[in-house]
C-alpha cells in the first residue's frame, strides 16, 4: 500500500491492521500500567504515541514485544497473538528502547554484529551504511560513547535488518538536530518501502511532522486516537486580535467553538476550537489589525485532554489480576 | 542454543572462570605438596589428629588422616571443595538469569526473534559447563598431582569424588537460577542461595552429631554430592540421580518462571508514575545546592526522590520553578553494585552551559563512590567544580565522614550538613573531623552547625583548624630542620620548643582539628622551656585540649620519641618519619594508640625504618590495632623489637634443637654486643579448615600457650642469657615468612635444623629450609648436641 493512497483513501477504511490492540490492561501488583488499551496500527502507517512520562507508552511497547505480559486483553501483530508467537513475530520487528543499555565493553561493530547473529542474518552492508549514514564509527568502543552515539547505535539497531514493524520509543531522545533530521529522512524512506512504524514520544512537533495518526496517552489510558490534522484541530487555540480601538466581545462570545473571550484595551484573546472560519470573518468586519495565534503546547493539549471527558476506560474498573 | 551469546557469556566473564581455575589448581598442588610429610609422618599425625575432639574429627573426617584417602577427604573434600565449587556455583546461578535484565541489556536481547526459553537455556547451560568444566579441572590436576606424589588412590575414585564435588556446585547453584528467575534480582539470589547452601552444610556437618540434623541429612543436597564418601567407596550412581534430578528440577523451574516473567524497564530509579505519588519531601541536596547547575546523587540517596526518569527534578524545587538558580540536571546512577553510569551523560556539557559548571555530589545513601566517579565524569569534560555535600549524623568519625572523605577526593568543596535529627554536639565533632578529612584536597570546607557554619577552612576556624600551615612551620625552624618541616608542616602545623638545651620537637601532624593549638599545648607542657610561636593574626585561638595527648608527637630530650598517632595513615607516615629523624641512636621510638589499620601502623614503622632503619626500636601499638597487626600477620610490629647497632634473630619452638638455636644465638649475641630477637611463630595447624570456629581453640587460647612456649624457652636459656639484650617475640603468621620479615635488616638469623619429632617438627623442618632460601642475611641452622 503506496503512502499516497494510503492518505487519499483514508486510513481506517483501506490499510489492514498490523497491530491490534484489544483491551489491553496491565498490572504491577495494585499499579495500573495500562488500563483497557484499544487501538491498532495500520500497513504503512506511523502512529504517533503521545503521552507524558509515566503515561503507559513505553508499557505499550514492551506489552508488544512480549517483554511484559498482559494482564486481560489480546494484542495481535501480523495477525497472530504476540504470547503464542513471539520469536516468529519478532524476526519482521526493530525495537528501539527509550533507554537502551549496551555492552561497555564491545565496540559498535562487534554489538551490531552480536545482535545481527542472534538475529542469524549476516546484515554487514547495512550495518556499514547506516553507520556511515549516521556518521557513527563502528570501531569505537561503545563504553566510550556520549548519549547521543548511543543512540545511535539504537536507531542502528533498530533500522538494520529492515523490519516491516518497527516499534520506537523515544527515538530521538538525546539526538542532535542535524541527526534528528537525518533520522526523520529515514523513517521516511521505511515508511515509503512499506513498513508500519509505531513511535512514542512525548515532543508533540515531532509526532506532527512523522505521523499520519497519533494516539494520545494519559495515566495508562488511551484519551484519543485520531488524525494528526483533526486532532490539532480538536485543540483550542488562544488567539489574541488587536483592533484599532476597543471591541465589544458579545458577538465574539456568540461564535461557534470560540470561548475564554477577554478584552484589554484593544485586543481581544480567545480561545478557538474548530475551524477558525466565523471568528476571523467577525474580526475582519470589525477592522482586526493584527492576529497572533499560539499554537498549543503539548502541556496544553495534555491538560485538554485530561479536562475533557475520559476517552477510555469506558467500563468499570478492571477486577484484581490474576497472579502472574 | 544460541552460540553467540554462549560466546559472549563466556568472553565477558573468561577473567573470573581463570581465577576460579587457577585457584582450585593451586589448592590441590599445595594440600598435595604436602602429602609426603604427613604420610612420612604418620603417627605424629595420628597423635595430632587424636588429640582433637571427637566432635572435630567426625566433623573433618579425621579418622584415616595418615591414609592417602582420609588426608584428601579431611584437606579437600570434606569442606574446602564443596565451598568452592558451590561459591562458584551460586555466582554464576545468580547471574544467570539476572544480570542482563538488570543492565537493561536483555531489552534488546529478548526483542530479537528468540525465545527466552532459548535465551536462558543458553546461559544455564554456560554455567553447567563452567561448573563441570572446573570439575573436569579438580580431576585432572588431582589425577595429575596423585600420581607425583605417589599417592595410590585410583582414578575412578577421584573421578567420582570430583563429580560429586562439581554436582555439590550445579545443585546449590540451580537455588541461585531458580531464586534469580522468580525475583529478577541478583543480589537476592546470591543471598538466598548461599544461606540455603550454608543451612545445608551446616546440617551435613553436624548430622553425626544431633540426631535432628541426622534425620534431615538424607534431604540434604550436600548429602547426596559431597556426604557419599565417593572418595572411599566410588561413584555413588543412586546419590547423583537425585542430586542431577534436583539441579535438573529447579533449572526447569527457573526456565518457565523467567519465562513468565515480565521484563521492567532499567534505569530510572524512581518510575515516572511512582515519582508523581512520593510524598515530596524537601531534598537536602536539591535544595541545600541550589546554585550548582547538575546533581549527581546516589540511588539510595536523599535526594534519589527528586529525580524522574528523564533526570529532569520534580518535587520541591521543580515547584519552586522558577528559580533560576535551582539545579538544570541530575545524574542519578541507576544501577546498584554496577560501575555503569547510565546517566553519566546527564551531566554533559550543554552548548552554552560553558560559563558556570558547578557540580555538586550529594553523598546521602550507601554509593557514594560511584557519585564521585559520576561527578568526576563531569568534571573530566570542563573547567567544572564538584562540590560536594554529606549529612553526618553527629556520631563523628561515622558513615557520613566517612562519606566526605570519599567525596573529598575529587571535589573542590565540601560542605558537612547536620543531619536533621542529629545530635547537636556533634556537629561540632563532625566539624572537626570533616575539616580534617578535608584538609587537603579540599580547597573550601563548611560545616553546618544549627544553620551557621562553624568551620571552614580558609584562615578562621572556630573549630580550631590551622592553616595548611600551622604556626608552627615558621621560617626560622625551616631553615634548622628542613626534614622536619618538609614531613610534618605542609599536612599540618609543627610546634616546638627546646627542652634542656636538647631539641625538643612536638611535631603535631594529623586529619584531626585543633592541630595547632594541641601542639602548642604539648609543647608546653613536655618540654619546660618550650618556646611558644606568637600566633599569627587571625587564627583561630587554638582548640580545647581534650583530645590532645591523643595526637601529639614528641620528640623527648634524651632522645626517646613517642607518638601518640592520629587515625590517618598517610599523616601518621609523615609524623612518624620526622620523629625518626630526630631520634638518637639507639633510642626509642614509641607509637602507641594507632586507631585504625594495621596496615597504616605497618606502613609507619616502615617510614621509621626507612629514615632510620636502625633506630626504631619499640613499637608499641594499643590493643585494638594490635589485633588488627596480628590479622596483618606483621610479626614485627607485634613485640617489641629493642634494636642495638647489631640484631639476631633466632626462632624457636620449644624444642631442643631450636633451644640450641637459640643458646647459640645468644652467646654469639654476647660476643658480638648484638641485641637478639627471640621469636615463638605459632599458627593454626594447618589440616583445620577455617570452618566450625566456634568449637575451636580461641587465637587468645593458642597465643597465650604459645607465649607460654616462649617463657618456658627463655627460662632454659637463661643461664646462657650473660648481659645480651633480649628481645621476646610471639607472632602469629607462616612461620618462615615470619622470620624472614623480622630478619629484615639483621645482621643474623638463627634457626633448629629440626624441632619437634612429629608434626611440628615436619613444619619447621621445613622452616629452616625455606629460611635458608630466601633469608637477606646470614642464617645459622644449629642442630642439638
Amino acid at each position: 500500500m503506496s503512502d499516497a493512497a494510503h492518505r487519499a483513501g483514508g486510513a481506517a477504511v483501506v490499510a489492514p491492521p498490523i497491530v491490534e490492540v484489544h483491551g489491553v490492561t496491565k498490572r504491577y501488583g495494585h499499579d495500573i500500567g495500562v488500563a483497557d488499551v484499544t487501538f491498532d496500527v495500520r500497513e504503512g502507517e506511523i502512529l504517533g504515541l503521545l503521552g507524558p512520562n509515566g503515561s503507559g507508552k513505553t508499557t505499550l511497547l514492551r506489552l508488544m514485544l512480549g517483554l511484559l505480559h498482559v494482564t486481560r486483553g489480546r494484542i495481535t501483530i501480523f495477525g497472530r497473538d504476540v504470547a503464542d508467537a513471539g520469536p516468529t513475530l519478532r524476526s519482521r520487528i526493530g525495537y528501539l528502547p527509550g533507554d537502551l543499555a549496551l555492552y561497555d565493553q564491545q565496540t559498535v561493530w562487534q554489538y551490531l554484529r552480536f545482535v545481527a547473529a542472534l538475529r542469524r542474518m549476516d546484515l554487514r552492508s547495512s550495518i556499514a551504511s547506516l553507520c556511515e549514514r549516521f556518521g557513527l564509527d563502528p570501531t569505537r568502543r561503545i563504553g566510550d560513547l556520549s548519549r547521543g552515539t548511543r543512540q545511535k547505535v539504537a536507531v542502528v539497531q533498530a533500522f538494520m535488518h529492515a523490519p516491516d514493524l518497527l516499534l520506537l520509543d523515544e527515538p530521538t531522545s538525546g539526538l542532535d538536530p542535524i541527526v534528528q533530521r537525518e533520522f526523520e529522512s529515514l523513517v521516511d524512506e521505511t515508511r515509503l518501502r512499506g513498513a508500519t512504524i509505531l513511535l512514542s514520544s512525548h515532543i508533540l512537533a515531532e509526532v506532527e511532522r512523522l505521523a499520519d495518526r497519533v494516539a494520545v496517552m494519559r495515566e495508562g489510558c488511551l484519551a484519543v486516537v485520531d488524525d494528526v490534522a483533526m486532532l490539532k484541530s480538536r485543540f483550542r487555540r488562544t488567539i489574541d486580535l488587536e483592533f484599532p480601538s476597543s471591541v465589544d466581545p458579545e458577538p465574539f462570545r456568540a461564535l461557534d467553538g470560540v470561548s475564554d473571550v477577554h478584552v484589554s484595551r484593544r485586543t481581544l484573546s480567545c480561545s478557538v476550537v474548530g475551524p477558525e472560519t466565523a471568528l476571523l470573518r467577525e474580526a475582519v468586519a470589525r477592522g482586526v489589525v493584527g492576529v497572533h495565534a499560539h499554537a498549543p503546547s503539548l502541556d496544553d493539549i495534555f491538560q485538554r485532554i485530561i479536562d475533557g471527558p475520559p476517552a477510555a476506560p469506558a467500563g468499570p474498573p478492571a477486577p484484581p489480576p490474576a497472579p502472574r | 542454543m544460541l552460540l553467540p551469546l554462549l560466546a559472549k557469556t563466556f568472553r565477558d566473564h573468561v577473567r573470573g572462570i581463570a581465577g576460579w581455575v587457577t585457584g582450585v589448581v593451586a589448592l590441590i598442588a599445595v594440600q598435595l605438596s604436602v602429602y609426603p610429610t604427613v604420610r612420612d609422618a604418620t603417627s605424629g599425625m595420628s597423635d595430632l589428629a587424636e588429640a582433637f575432639p571427637e566432635v572435630f574429627r567426625k566433623m573433618f573426617r579425621m579418622e584415616e588422616y595418615g591414609t592417602a584417602i582420609g588426608y584428601l577427604s579431611t584437606e579437600l573434600f570434606s569442606a574446602t571443595l564443596p565451598l568452592i565449587f558451590i561459591a562458584v556455583g551460586v555466582t554464576w546461578g545468580a547471574r544467570i538469569a539476572t544480570d542482563e535484565v538488570e543492565a537493561g541489556t536483555a531489552d534488546v536481547l529478548l526483542t530479537l526473534p528468540i525465545s527466552r526459553i532459548r535465551f536462558v537455556v543458553t546461559r544455564l547451560a554456560a554455567m553447567v559447563a563452567v561448573v563441570l568444566g572446573l570439575g573436569l579441572v579438580l580431576g585432572v590436576t588431582l589425577g595429575i598431582g596423585s600420581m607425583v606424589v605417589d599417592m595410590s588412590v585410583p582414578m575412578a575414585r577421584l573421578a567420582a569424588a570430583s563429580w560429586a564435588t562439581a554436582l555439590a556446585g550445579l545443585a546449590f547453584g540451580a537455588v541461585a537460577v531458580l531464586v534469580g528467575a522468580l525475583s529478577g534480582r541478583r543480589s537476592m539470589a546470591l543471598g538466598v542461595a548461599l544461606a540455603v547452601a550454608i543451612a545445608a552444610f551446616v546440617v551435613y556437618s553436624l548430622a553425626p552429631l544431633v540426631d535432628a540434623m541426622d534425620a534431615m541429612n538424607p534431604y540434604n543436597p550436600m548429602q547426596w554430592t559431597v556426604g557419599v564418601e565417593s572418595l572411599k567407596d566410588g561413584l555413588h550412581v543412586g546419590q547423583s540421580a537425585i542430586a542431577l534430578g534436583f539441579a535438573a528440577a529447579l533449572m526447569v523451574a527457573a526456565v518457565l518462571a523467567f519465562d513468565r516473567r515480565d521484563v521492567l524497564t532499567c534505569g530510572p530509579v524512581v518510575a515516572p508514575r511512582a515519582a508523581r505519588h512520593l510524598p515530596v519531601a524537601a531534598s537536602p541536596a536539591a535544595t541545600q545546592l541550589p546554585d550548582v547547575d547538575a546533581l549527581a546523587v546516589a540511588r539510595g540517596g536523599d535526594a534519589e526522590r527528586d529525580v524522574d526518569s528523564d533526570g529532569e527534578l520534580v518535587g520541591q524545587v521543580a515547584r519552586h520553578e522558577p528559580a533560576p538558580d535551582a539545579p538544570r540536571r541530575l545524574g542519578v546512577d541507576p544501577h546498584r553494585g554496577r560501575r555503569r553510569l547510565v546517566r553519566r551523560d546527564a551531566l554533559r556539557h550543554e552548548p552554552g552551559d560553558q560559563s558556570r559548571q558547578h557540580v555538586a555530589c550529594a553523598g546521602g545513601g550507601e554509593p557514594v563512590r560511584r557519585v564521585r566517579h559520576l561527578a568526576a565524569a563531569a568534571v573530566g569534560r570542563g573547567d567544572a567544580r564538584v562540590r560536594a555535600l554529606v549529612h553526618h549524623d553527629g556520631v563523628g568519625q561515622g558513615g557520613g565522614l566517612a562519606r566526605a572523605e570519599v567525596l573529598a577526593e575529587d571535589a573542590d568543596e565540601l560542605a558537612v550538613v547536620r543531619r536533621q535529627h542529629a545530635p547537636r554536639s556533634g556537629a561540632v565533632h563532625g566539624a572537626r573531623e570533616a575539616v580534617g578529612v578535608a584538609a587537603e584536597d579540599v580547597e573550601r570546607v563548611g560545616v553546618e552547625h544549627d544553620g551557621q557554619v562553624v568551620a571552614h577552612r580558609q584562615g578562621v576556624a572556630h573549630a580550631g583548624v590551622g592553616a595548611p600551615r600551622g604556626a608552627g612551620a615558621r621560617a626560622d625552624d625551616h631553615a634548622r630542620h628542613p626534614r622536619v618541616l618538609e614531613q610534618v608542616a605542609p599536612r599540618g602545623a609543627g610546634a616546638h620548643g627546646a627542652h634542656e638545651g636538647r631539641l625538643e620537637r612536638a611535631g603535631v601532624d594529623g586529619p584531626g582539628p585543633g592541630r595547632r593549638g594541641d601542639g602548642h599545648d604539648a609543647g608546653a607542657r613536655t618540654g619546660g622551656g618550650a618556646r611558644r610561636e606568637p600566633r599569627r593574626p587571625g587564627e583561630g585561638p587554638p582548640a580545647g585540649d581534650d583530645d590532645v595527648a591523643a595526637r601529639v608527637l614528641v620528640v623527648r630530650g634524651r632522645g626517646h620519641a613517642q607518638l601518640a598517632a592520629p587515625e590517618c595513615g598517610r599523616v601518621l607516615h609523615g609524623a612518624v618519619r620526622a620523629a625518626a629523624a630526630h631520634v638518637v641512636d639507639g633510642a626509642q621510638l614509641q607509637v602507641g594508640h594507632l586507631i585504625g589499620h594495621a596496615a597504616h601502623a605497618t606502613g609507619a614503622t616502615r617510614c621509621a625504618t626507612a629514615v632510620r632503619p636502625r633506630v626504631v626500636t619499640r613499637i608499641l601499638v594499643d590493643r585494638d590495632t594490635r589485633r588488627s597487626a596480628v590479622r596483618a600477620r606483621h610479626a614485627w610490629l607485634r613485640g617489641v623489637i629493642t634494636q642495638g647497632a647489631h640484631r639476631i634473630i633466632v626462632g624457636t619452638d620449644g624444642s631442643e634443637n631450636s633451644l640450641s638455636a637459640v643458646r647459640w644465638a645468644l652467646r654469639e649475641g654476647g660476643l658480638r654486643g648484638a641485641t637478639v630477637d627471640v621469636i615463638h611463630v605459632w599458627d593454626y595447624p594447618p589440616i583445620l579448615d577455617p570452618v566450625a570456629l566456634g568449637t575451636l581453640p580461641t587465637n587468645a587460647d593458642l597465643e597465650a600457650s604459645a607465649e607460654r612456649v616462649l617463657k618456658e624457652v627463655m627460662r632454659k636459656v637463661d643461664a646462657d642469657r650473660g648481659k645480651t639484650v633480649v628481645n621476646q617475640i610471639v607472632t602469629r603468621g607462616p612461620t618462615a615468612q615470619s622470620l624472614l620479615s623480622a630478619s629484615r635488616g639483621a645482621d643474623l638469623l638463627v634457626v633448629g635444623r629440626r624441632g619437634h619429632g612429629g608434626f611440628l617438627g615436619v613444619l619447621l623442618g621445613s622452616v629452616a629450609t625455606q629460611v635458608v632460601n630466601h633469608a637477606q642475611c646470614p642464617v645459622v641452622v644449629v642442630g642439638a648436641h
